[in-house]
């Protein structure tokens, strides 16, 4: 049974979008812009490891209605709106954020063994002996005084490492004094100085449009070419004065030796852990402290060609609603694989695709293996579409309230009934806003993934390449079936079937 | 063939809907939330005091040794405890699965989907949590002390 859930999880149906063809854009205008635009789309080589990091679940993609393309995450410019904590979901103005290192100020932190977010907690006291007739013995008296933090998942608390507070709130100040007093701190700081006064003469700020922080970095670089060209170079190096280390950090001989003698490796940190604590990252587990929390960001998500917004959150940390929502999954048809039995050798089977449809109007499917191909027969499978065209019924609200099968009663074929003008083949389901098709494939090789490729085009001028990955074939002729192991996916074979999905 | 047998304590509380057999001692105190299984199959089992046991939990003994459970546990929603010996002030959180043959000492955590391997001696203080099961962890002693 685990054989067949692992099936499953590893079939999928992914969209393939075409921003790294930029070179192959179509440059013919004119009335034969339709038919190029269907030619022109690059054969897609389901092996190339391109669709390692171009095909995306329907669930990533986004779609710009001015251009009327699929954009995927690699291609949307992104610009930031604001800085929360994940935690207690404050907004951390833009001004404060580099000043606080990207990190929350208030009483978030994380957990140094299992990075989880830890809590404070009062610290109790067993109740003083006196013998008192009311109270049941067992009540215990929370002084609260000193407070400390504590993971709940790996229970993990700040007392192992003596770390206490007076109060409860403000933890990050308590903190603060503490954090001061680090050699690496203290000799930083006196870098600063020493360079500070030099900095301010050579170099003028330049200040840039709150929404290029997004590149990380960008403000070192303008200042670098912006500022400093002008002086001359020679100049510069002389006005620096020599700088005298003002700490001295003992060299730790006693770790080396600690390490030598280690019996058990759990006394040593992860990398997860050391790379938590970037300032010393210690080898020790005892040394490990807790930090503070990251803040994360809201982004606005733009088209790249057209500069359409296509995402825009709400400005609250709480929100969790967007203004502005252009997603795939409201716009082109979303493929799922519903039936998907075990796949053997040299015996062709049946799956079943289901394409649902958001919009409110009909679309027309028109579905190819590669370049107007029904049928295609690579090394590994040989593949035929049962349908290649056909069309899904627009969206109805009204369908999600009512359990009844809707059956397309005047405009559509209804798939029971022999009256209708052309047999249905092919089609195995029609119902509410989706239509499921049948594909058969015999697979020919033994092959631990069987990708499909199809390409859909629509006669809106929309057109992608989906890849459908089919799991594992298994050989029937072994008295057990493998296994299906766990090789890289480059060993994968996958049959490719481009189908293009015309929307009218 | 076991006998059905139930012994139940003062304040134990047993809802409807528990599915008990064979031979079961329950302590004084104990809460048995509705749905729980307590197949006591090939021995007896015998619940402490002041345990709290919540729904869905399965606690199978399927050795004809006695499978002694102490005080003050907490088997959390859905969890499946098969050992042959539990300590006190255990937490056994959602999910968690203790198979064949373990034991478990004081005071552990074993956290949720997280699950024991069969025929071990869990010591005392011991935590498991995590995504890869088995991390362990020990605790100080329960977080209540007020030491220095």
């Amino acid at each position: 049974m685990s054989q067949q859930i692992d099936a499953r999880q590893r079939s999928y149906v992914h969209y393939y979008c075409p921003c790294p063809d930029v070179s192959k854009s179509n440059n013919n205008t004119g009335e034969d812009e339709e038919e190029d635009i269907v030619e022109s789309i690059p054969d897609f080589d389901v092996n190339s490891p391109r669709i390692h990091f171009s095909t995306f679940p329907i669930s990533k993609l986004y779609f710009c209605d001015d251009c009327h393309q699929i954009r995927c995450p690699r291609c949307v410019q992104e610009e930031i709106v604001c800085y929360y904590c994940p935690n207690c979901l404050f907004e951390v103005p833009t001004a404060s954020v580099k000043s606080e290192r990207n990190r929350c100020a208030r009483n978030c932190f994380q957990c140094p063994i299992c990075q989880n977010t830890l809590t404070v907690v009062a610290s109790t006291e067993p109740p003083p002996p006196q013998p008192s007739a009311s109270s049941n013995s067992s009540a215990s008296t929370t002084s609260g005084a000193p407070y400390y933090l504590s993971c709940g998942v790996c229970r993990w608390d700040s007392q192992e490492i003596g770390m206490t507070f007076e109060k409860a709130t403000g933890l990050a100040l308590q903190l603060q004094k503490t954090e001061d007093e680090r050699p690496d701190v203290k000799e930083f700081d006196h870098l600063k100085d020493h360079f500070e006064k030099h900095l301010r003469l050579s170099a003028p700020s330049t200040t840039l449009p709150s929404s290029l922080l997004s590149i990380p970095g960008i403000s070192s670089f303008s200042n670098r070419y912006g500022g400093g060209g002008f002086t001359h170079p020679q100049q510069k190096s002389d006005d620096v004065a020599k700088y005298n280390n003002t700490i001295k950090i003992e060299n730790d001989d006693n770790l080396v030796h600690d390490l030598v003698q280690l019996k058990d490796v759990n006394q040593i940190t992860t990398l997860t852990q050391r790379m938590n604590q970037l300032s010393d990252q210690p080898y020790k587990v005892e040394r490990l402290q807790p930090q503070r929390i990251h803040l994360r960001t809201k982004r606005v998500k733009r088209c790249r060609s057209c500069r359409h917004i296509l995402i825009k959150p709400e400005q609250k940390a709480q929100a969790t609603r967007f203004k502005i929502k252009l997603v795939a999954l409201n716009h082109i048809p979303k493929l799922t694989i519903t039936s998907l039995p075990k796949l053997f050798l040299n015996q062709s089977t049946e799956i079943i695709l289901k394409f649902s449809n958001p919009l409110y109007e009909e679309i027309i499917v028109d579905l190819a293996l590669k370049k107007d191909e029904t049928t295609e027969t690579t090394e590994y499978a040989k593949i035929k579409l049962l349908a290649p065209h056909f069309n899904i019924t627009p969206y109805n609200e009204v369908w999600e309230y009512d359990e009844q099968d809707f059956n397309i009663s005047s405009k559509g074929r209804p798939s029971s009934t022999a009256s209708a003008p052309k047999p249905d083949i092919g089609i195995y389901e029609r119902r509410g806003n989706y239509t499921s098709v049948k594909i058969e494939i015999t697979p020919l090789a033994e092959v631990d993934e069987l990708k499909v490729r199809e390409s859909t085009p629509t006669t809106k001028s929309l057109f992608f390449w989906t890849v459908i990955g089919l799991g594992p074939v298994v050989n029937p002729a072994t008295v057990k079936p493998p296994a299906p192991t766990r090789s890289p996916l480059t060993n994968n074979n996958s049959n490719v079937a481009p189908t293009r999905t015309n929307i009218n | 063939m076991p006998k059905e047998c139930f012994a139940i304590g003062k304040r134990a509380v047993v809802c409807q809907d528990t599915e008990m057999k064979g031979e079961i001692d329950i302590g004084s105190g104990t809460v048995l939330h509705p749905q729980c299984k307590i197949l006591a199959e090939s021995g007896p089992i015998i619940i402490g005091s002041n345990n709290i046991i919540e729904e869905n939990v399965t606690i199978i003994n399927k050795q004809p040794t006695p499978l002694i459970i102490g005080d003050e546990n907490v088997f959390e929603v859905g969890c499946y405890v098969e050992g042959s010996k539990i300590g006190n002030k255990n937490i056994i959180e959602a999910k968690a699965r203790v198979l064949g043959n373990t034991s478990l000492g004081d005071n552990c955590v074993i956290g949720a989907v997280c699950s024991t391997k069969k025929d071990e001696a869990i010591p005392n203080n011991t935590v498991i949590y995590g995504d890869h099961h088995n991390r362990r962890t020990q605790t100080a002693s329960g977080g209540v002390s007020f030491n220095k």
